[in-house]
């Protein structure tokens, strides 16, 4: 079966948004050692504000920028309302599970009473086309892998050179090494946990003029971004971007070989098999055991 | 006196580091042996690797001269018990309740006996409670519906002690379980002791005060740097020269 | 050197018998909802036609969450593809009616078994993974087995269309009407709250919760921790598909949308609500729920945000849930009890 290039740009445009989502994971897993389950609420909540303010008549790219602030505002709220409170009382994994998943499901159901429950589509930031090689393709794709490259490496330049980055790295896990190190660990967890949340609403914000979105998709993006940090692991900050695309251009060839409605099996069993075969992720991940 | 446990040639690497060398144990019938050594010598590793805790990296563990093998809980089955050095306790569960999971290895040996159990729980309450008040007004421990996560470090060694304890076991290890338990508790400890080895068990005592292990213990062994420095009486042990250059000199 | 010991006592039997065991704790609560229950059925439930189906909502949520208590707030094992038992035990009446020849009562035990079956392999296929990872795979197999029931397996199933024309129960002469099915369902619900609160305080409900703590402290005591893991997560599967075999009788159709995923997290929810201290907490969530259902149009309304937010309020700020807060007002002196009823 041959795959249309055309297709491939599709998945790459795919792959960018989960890779900003696995990357928004990876942020609050370095820096606050959760996996922040809500990201996929963000960018849901992100892509149904642009959608609504674009439909209301605002110019898109005010949209763009108020989704994006809606998501770093939401991620730095988690960090300081739910995170930060539940260590503070001795922290239990279990509660932080539970907490988290509690968090998702608000958001999504704020997202529905504010922005309604019905799935909406948002204007495209550019409107326009290209033909590229005998297809049609909207300029709106094309920004979307361009902004979404350049953000993933952007966060990878400033996690690895950065100075907050370097701190975040420092801090890991381990809050009393770098209180000792004398970083401000709250600060740099807060601003770590704000780009997490923006770049989930990057992701949201750049994909609700493709597919509508509804005050539910929180749950199946927040699972698709773990995924791509499963397969790509946490072993450097590039390692989600790999992780999405691949993920993504996974489900391209499975979808093609089995249909689309194989994509929920296909889900599962990626899972599993990362997990069983090699637990650190493919670009090494810490997969907590017992 | 016949060997009741016997560890055979245990070596234990962590990638390059060695813990322990070449270590040969035994634990006789209703003897209590006292195992010295500095921090860091590898006591708990032993421990570690008799309960099945931790791979040795060679070596074998037997009991009653069969090897044993498996998982912790099999071994505990088999009648090896111990407390960690670090207390390992439920903070929700009372002590009496901590407690009576020893009781498992008893009641809960084989998947027939676990549904068994699931299926009396409903109905009757058949756990021997007042055999667990006995073991732990023994050993100094009272007030037993006190939830672990309030009680003292003393206690909660005392309750690690007391879990230990109630699975009826032919050999059991305690590591260093004498910090922050008061006078009452260690003498209730040490009577405990006294009463296994009167039943023919074996006892395998880790502490660093050597005046408490030096009262009960039948036999000391001393290790330093991965291997044996020097095992024997209690007396001879004290006595020799090599004990107080190799522990004492070092602690 | 040495120093003298003085055995103080050396025999155990020396001991003077003080008073022994624990007090029983778990009657009370049971004679307290057995009345309440009672109270509601001929109080309420029988006044109007769809107090029924509240009170039948109410029956499929507690056994959901009663379900979930054990490996969840028992052992700690986030199980989150309950909306598949819930299915399993929904489908086993539907498909068993309509399709096949068995006797209608045995679809309970199948249905029972199905979800055991399908929480077993999840489980050893998991067997490794805890907290997220484990919350993402099962919450995937969730997904995986609405698509199912809802897609692939329509030829069974229905698919989105699900399967009508469930006749009515009927046992030993007796017709299992929708007043019959509310009074079996609340019976359940009472006899599992009822034996689940005595088995969080026996032998193996010990050994979930010290496995919970620490695994090593649980196998050196001599608990088969892969079984009893296993044990509680089939355990709880089976209650939960009893869930749907009430509501698929009572119905006498299912629908496919009923079992997404997103059931999960309001049943996640009600432990919490209720208090995880003991079962009945689990049937307390559930109360509240359909009170709240009741006081609010509840799919369109605010009804699941306050709901959520109100969980997420009680995670944050005390860990006990409702029954911890009376407690703590009851007895504020007696701070262990707090520490009993954290998680
Ligand atoms: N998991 C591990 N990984 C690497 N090294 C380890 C590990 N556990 C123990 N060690 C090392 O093995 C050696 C023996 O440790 P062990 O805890 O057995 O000593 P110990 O005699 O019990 O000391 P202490 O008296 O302080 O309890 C130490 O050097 C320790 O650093
Ligand atoms: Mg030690």
């Amino acid at each position: 079966m041959a795959i249309e290039w055309i297709d491939a740009v599709t998945a790459l445009r795919v792959g960018i948004v989960y890779a900003l989502l696995a990357l928004a994971y990876f942020l609050f897993a370095r820096t606050t050692d959760t996996i922040n389950f809500a990201v996929g609420g963000y960018a849901m909540a992100a892509a149904m504000l642009y959608a609504t303010l674009t439909g209301g008549g605002t110019s898109p790219l005010v949209a763009f920028v108020v989704a994006v602030g809606l998501g770093a505002v939401l991620g730095g709220m988690t960090e300081t309302f739910v995170i930060r409170p539940i260590a503070s009382k001795g922290r239990d994994e279990f509660v932080v599970v539970l907490a988290i998943t509690a968090l998702l499901f608000v958001i999504q159901q704020l997202a529905g009473f504010v922005f309604g429950r019905r799935a909406i589509i948002g204007e495209p930031l550019t409107a326009g086309r290209v033909e590229l090689a005998g297809y049609e393709v909207s300029f709106q794709n094309l920004l979307t892998i361009a902004v979404g490259f350049v953000a993933a490496v952007v966060v990878g330049l400033w996690i690895g050179r950065g100075r907050s980055g370097r701190m975040m790295r420092a801090i890991g896990d381990n809050e009393q090494a770098g209180l000792t190190l004398g970083i401000p660990v709250r600060r740099v967890r807060l601003i770590a946990a704000s780009v997490g949340g923006l770049l989930a609403g990057l992701a949201g914000a750049l994909t609700a003029p493709q597919a509508g979105n509804s005050f539910h998709s929180g749950v199946s993006l927040s699972i698709v971004g773990f995924i791509a940090l499963v397969i790509g692991g946490m072993g450097s900050a590039y390692a989600p971007l790999i992780g999405g695309v691949l993920l993504s251009f996974l489900e391209l060839g499975t979808s093609l070989i089995f249909g689309s409605t194989s994509r929920d099996y296909f889900l599962l069993a990626a899972v599993l098999l990362v997990f069983i075969a090699r637990p650190e992720g493919l670009f090494s991940l810490k997969v907590r055991t017992t | 006196m016949s060997a009741l446990l016997r560890c055979a040639d245990i070596g234990k690497n962590y990638g390059g580091v060695t813990a322990l060398k070449r270590i040969d144990l035994t634990v006789g019938v209703g003897e209590i042996v006292g195992l010295v050594g500095a921090n860091g010598a590898g006591k708990s590793t032993l421990i570690d690797i008799i309960s099945g805790n931790t791979e040795p990296s060679r070596g074998a563990v037997m009991l009653r001269d069969r090897e044993v093998k498996g998982r912790p809980a099999r071994r505990a089955r088999a009648g090896i018990s111990r407390t960690f050095q670090h207390p390992q306790i439920s903070e929700v569960l009372t002590l009496r309740e901590n407690v009576a999971c020893g009781l498992a290895s008893t009641r809960m040996r084989s998947p027939l006996h676990v549904l068994r159990e699931l299926a009396l729980s409903a109905l009757i309450d058949t756990t021997p409670w007042a055999e667990v008040d006995r073991l732990c007004e023994s050993i100094g421990l009272t007030d037993l519906d006190r939830v672990a996560g309030t009680v003292s470090f003393g206690d909660l060694r005392l309750a690690e002690v007391g879990r230990a304890l109630v699975q009826q076991p032919d050999v059991v290890m305690l590591d260093e379980p004498f910090p922050g338990v008061d006078d009452e508790g260690v003498m209730g400890v040490l009577a405990a002791l006294r009463t296994l080895r009167g039943q023919g068990k074996g006892v395998l005592l880790v502490d660093h005060n050597v005046d408490i292990v030096a009262s009960i213990a039948d036999r000391l062994v001393l290790i330093a740097d991965g291997e044996v420095a020097i095992e024997g009486p209690v007396d001879e042990c004290l006595a020799s020269s090599v004990f107080r250059e190799r522990y004492i000199g070092v602690a | 050197m040495t120093i003298t010991v003085t055995p103080a006592r050396t025999d155990r039997m020396e001991v003077p018998p003080r008073s022994r065991g624990r007090r029983d704790t778990t009657l009370l609560p049971a004679v307290f909802f057995l009345v309440a229950f009672v109270a509601l059925y001929f109080g309420w439930a029988l006044a109007e036609s769809y107090h029924l189906d509240i009170a039948m909502t109410f029956t499929m949520f507690s056994l959901l969450a009663l379900g979930m208590y054990t490996p969840l707030f028992l052992g700690g094992q986030i199980d989150l593809a309950y909306n598949a038992y819930l299915a399993a035990g929904a489908y086993a009446v539907a498909i068993i009616a309509n399709r096949t020849d068995i006797p209608l009562v045995l679809a309970i035990p199948i249905g029972a078994a199905v979800a055991a079956t399908m929480a077993l392999v999840l489980g050893l296929v998991t067997s490794h993974l805890t907290g997220f990872h484990l919350a993402l795979v099962t919450l995937l197999a969730g997904t995986a087995a609405y698509r199912w029931i809802s897609s692939t397996g329509a030829g069974l199933t229905g698919g989105a269309s699900g399967i009508g024309g469930i006749p009515r129960l009927d046992l030993l002469g007796i017709e299992f009407g929708r007043e019959q099915l509310v009074a079996a369902g609340l019976i359940a619900v009472w006899l599992v709250a009822f034996a689940l609160s005595r088995f969080r305080r026996s032998l193996p409900g010990l050994a979930v919760r010290l496995n919970r703590a620490s695994t090593p402290a649980a196998e050196v005591s001599g608990i088969p921790t892969t079984s009893i893991r296993l044990v509680s997560l089939a355990m709880g599967a089976a209650i939960g598909s009893l869930g749907g075999v009430f509501v698929a009788l009572m119905n006498q159709f299912i629908l496919a949308d009923s079992y997404a995923p997103e059931i999960v997290f309001l049943a996640l929810f009600l432990p919490l609500l209720g208090g995880i201290s003991t079962p009945w907490g689990a049937v307390i969530g559930a109360g509240l729920l359909c009170f709240l259902n009741e006081a609010s149009a509840f799919i369109e309304g605010p009804g699941p945000l306050v709901f959520g937010g109100a969980s997420l309020a009680i995670l944050i700020l005390l860990p006990g849930g409702l029954i911890g807060v009376v407690a703590l007002g009851w007895s504020a002196a007696r701070s262990r009890m707090r520490k009993e009823d954290k998680l």
